[in-house]
């Protein structure tokens, strides 16, 4: 009668255990199967010494003060994006912000339910503004502010993620424009083009 | 469609004048051919000896700004060679070794001023007013009296021939106008030059141009007291007399505008040739006018324009690099070409985007020769039929839209050479075009060749080709092409990778030419690899050259070719694009719909029929249990 009992109980545990395992099975294969793909920041080696991971964006004039993600391709060839609505993402397959390059930056705007987004008020930024990134030293990268532009949501986005110059740059990226529910995506994004620097 | 360029939108709006073989003719005169001065440009003095004098005075010495050499040196002191001051006594024998130089630019300039387009003056002449480009000769001395200015009026070359002596008068001056270079100046006495002294030090050149001695009439050259010449003293195996006078070897540097596409045109740039920032140069400071060049002095330069966001600028050409910093040497004669474009690198898909869209794309590649018939219009004025074949480089997909215009002849027709019709540059295909002009002045004209590809992306792609024709002289200008192919024609993905440009250069002309060089805004060292079969060094016709260079491309990138070929003292161009493609990441989601939210339901219905069968487990045990 003991052993019975026993069974049964171990029987319950067993299906409360495996309905969490099933659940975080779930919850995983339903997240963007597309997210990351890895790879190394294309980087001068020296400049690699110099220039370390960013951990926070920093945009005083619209107070954002953002941890860092690191992201890189989904299985559309497409830029990855931040998991939740308060953090940024950096394009890890490019240059580190302050590398040579130009380094990529996205973020959401609008979020589920109200809630806010990073880069809700990312269209106030003008030319000259200041942002800050900050490394995982501690360093402080100023970049200002050259351009603000809008693109097509299928526009060639080869002068965002690369320029010839030799010199660095950060591109901030979020949605804007008409949702497609088709699509499930706006028809336009935001780019803000700076440069690194202090506003001379 | 591919009669004419209706639709073209290229239009090559500039180009350049590199020798500054084109500028005001005179009615009479016919328009000399600059000879090429070799291993000499770059000397001031070239002498078997050198005889100076000297009488007094701090900063009164001879000044030399340049290359000299003697067998026996100046027994007075002290004489100023690039800047330091130095006795004679301390000069150390430079025999000259170029002879063979000053002969071939003396064959050059005596068969121009034999020819009957060279204007003769007369017996015995006595130069005085105002001259226009041209040759001009006298069959006895040629001279210029006491305290007379003789004026050469206007971009391009002035040759000066004399049967015997020539000779200037004291305080007599020779100055440029309108363009004008002392490098394009020659003077070809049959005897012995004197030029007459000043009677005081001048800041500006009272002499302009390159005085070359006959190797068997002349005696040399003598200078005068206190004459400031910007030119050279050619007289190999003769004597050179200075007397405190001031000697500049002229430096040029030829800035070419070459615009692509867009509504600009060449004269809408504002252009500046800078030195530590500031404007320099002559006849014009940082001028607009395209094609200008430049008399400077030999030192470090930067070409720039003032920005033009619709055009993407490229610098090529040997003069410069590819972000026009110029470095001259004494005596050089470099040129550097500002490339504008208004045609996209990346041309936008017809449809999608991403990396997703990049999918089948294939970069086209066109091609243009253009043949002028006759090169050279020896007696003035007349008829010349431009011959123009345009083909599919690319040979992987047809081009569209296919138009060839010319920016000094119109119209450009249509011949022949769309074998099966189908109004498309298939592979293999040749297409034929002419046009026919009148021509009353040496001109410089250049043809483009625009086509789509034939596909979803319309990716255009353009080629240029370049061509002299010279009226009133015989010498026939050299022609050069170019065509340059990338190792890949299908984009990389994102990141890039290795790439190598094979260029094949070609002489349709009808001279050989040497100094040939091919340069790539964005990639080097481009090496020969194959071509002079004859290994004389020069292209000759017929010949075609072949050069690689490899180079690692990050982001989609076009980049320009330039090759250059000297003859006859022209210097022939041909430029040629080629683009590669690097994918780049297609723009991130960052959105969700407005005023929605983002419950996963889908988790949400499998939880929930999980957590229904696990309660439902349970019931079914406790009620076991009980």
């Amino acid at each position: 009668m003991r052993s019975k009992i026993s069974l049964k109980r171990s029987l319950i545990v067993l299906g409360i255990a495996g309905i969490i395992f099933s659940s975080i099975i779930i919850f995983f294969l339903t997240l963007d199967l597309s997210s990351p793909t890895s790879g190394q920041a294309s980087q001068n080696p020296q400049q690699a010494d110099l220039i370390r991971f960013p951990i926070r964006l920093r945009i005083p004039k619209i107070n954002i003060d953002a941890a860092v993600e690191h992201v890189g391709l989904t299985s559309h060839g497409t830029m990855d994006v931040p998991k939740g609505p308060a953090d940024v993402a950096w394009f890890d397959l490019g240059p580190r912000p302050g590398e040579n390059g130009s380094a990529v930056i996205a973020g959401h705007e609008g979020w589920k339910n109200g809630i806010p987004a990073v880069f809700d008020n990312l269209y106030k930024l003008q030319k000259g503004d200041e942002l800050y990134v900050e490394d995982e030293k501690g360093a402080i990268t100023t970049f200002v502010v050259r351009e603000v532009r809008m693109y097509g949501e299928n526009e060639d986005a080869s002068v965002v993620f690369g320029s010839s110059d030799g010199k660095a740059h950060l591109n901030l990226i979020t949605c804007e424009g008409i949702w497609n529910a088709a699509q499930k995506s706006y028809s336009n994004r935001l780019i803000v083009f700076t440069d690194k620097g202090i506003k001379s | 469609m591919k009669k004419i360029g209706k639709n073209s939108v290229v239009t090559i709006l500039a180009v350049t004048f590199a020798l500054g073989f084109v500028g005001p003719v005179a009615a009479l005169a016919a328009v000399g051919v600059a000879p090429s001065l070799g291993a000499e440009a770059p000397y001031a003095i070239v002498a078997s000896t050198w005889t100076n004098s000297y009488t007094s005075g701090t900063g009164l010495e001879t000044a030399i700004t340049g290359g000299v050499c003697y067998t026996t040196p100046p027994a007075t002191a002290p004489i100023s060679i690039n800047g330091v001051t130095t006795t004679p006594l301390s000069l150390a024998v430079v025999p000259c070794t170029n002879g063979g130089s000053q002969t071939a630019a003396l064959v050059d300039l005596n068969a121009q001023a034999a020819d009957a387009s060279c204007t003769s003056l007369g017996t015995n002449v006595v130069l005085s007013g105002t001259y226009t480009p041209g040759c001009y000769k006298s069959s006895g001395t040629m001279d210029i009296t006491l305290s007379t200015t003789v004026t050469l009026n206007g971009q391009g070359i002035y040759i000066f021939k004399s049967g015997g002596a020539l000779t200037t008068g004291a305080n007599s001056k020779v100055v440029l106008t309108n363009g004008a270079l002392a490098q394009n100046v020659y003077w070809i006495p049959g005897g012995t030059a004197t030029l007459g002294a000043n009677s005081a030090t001048s800041p500006t050149p009272t002499f302009v141009g390159n005085i070359i001695a006959d190797a068997l009439g002349s005696t040399g050259i003598t200078v005068g007291q206190f004459v400031n010449i910007r030119g050279r003293l050619l007289a190999f195996g003769h004597t050179v007399t200075t007397d405190q006078d001031t000697i500049t070897t002229p430096t040029s540097l030829h800035v070419i505008k070459l615009v692509v596409g867009g509504t600009t045109p060449a004269s809408g740039f504002t252009v500046h040739v800078k030195q530590g920032g500031v404007d320099v140069g002559a006849p014009t400071a940082g001028a607009a006018a395209p094609g200008t060049t430049y008399a400077l002095s030999a030192g470090n330069y930067v070409v720039s324009e003032d920005a033009n966001s619709s055009y993407v600028r490229t610098f090529t050409g040997t003069g410069c690099d590819s972000s026009g910093n110029v470095t001259l040497a004494t005596g050089d004669d470099a040129t550097c070409t500002i490339v504008n474009t208004a045609v996209a690198v990346v041309s936008p898909a017809a449809s999608g985007g991403g990396n997703v869209s990049e999918s089948g794309r294939i970069v086209p590649l066109i091609g243009i020769l253009k043949v002028p018939a006759p090169l050279a219009l020896p007696g003035g004025s007349g008829s010349v039929t431009y011959n123009y074949t345009a083909w599919n480089v690319g040979g992987q997909q047809a081009l569209i839209n296919v138009a060839v215009t010319d920016d000094q002849c119109s119209p450009v027709t249509y011949v022949s050479g769309d074998l099966n019709g189908n109004g498309k540059l298939d592979p293999h295909e040749n297409w034929k075009y002419s046009c026919t002009t009148t021509l009353s002045k040496t001109t410089t004209n250049t043809a483009t060749a625009i086509g789509y590809s034939d596909d979803g992306f319309h990716q255009a792609t353009v080629a240029t080709a370049i061509a002299t024709v010279v009226v009133g002289a015989l010498l026939p200008p050299p022609l050069i092409n170019i065509v340059k192919v990338p190792s890949r024609l299908t984009p990389f993905p994102f990141g890039g990778g290795n790439v190598t440009y094979t260029y094949t250069v070609t002489n349709p002309g009808v001279v050989a030419m040497n100094n040939v060089a091919v340069t790539d805004d964005k990639c080097g060292p481009v090496s020969r690899i194959s071509g002079d079969a004859n290994s004389n060094n020069l292209l000759d016709p017929g010949e075609t050259w072949t050069y690689t260079c490899k180079t690692n491309v990050t982001a989609s990138t076009r980049n320009v070719a330039a090759a250059e070929g000297k003859a006859n003292g022209f210097t022939a161009l041909g430029y040629a694009f080629a683009t590669v493609l690097v994918s780049a990441p297609g723009l991130p989601n960052t959105g969700l719909p407005p005023g929605g939210n983002s419950v996963p339901w889908n988790i949400v219905t499998l939880v929930g029929i999980l957590m229904v069968i696990a309660i439902s487990l349970v019931v079914v045990l406790k009620k076991r249990t009980v």
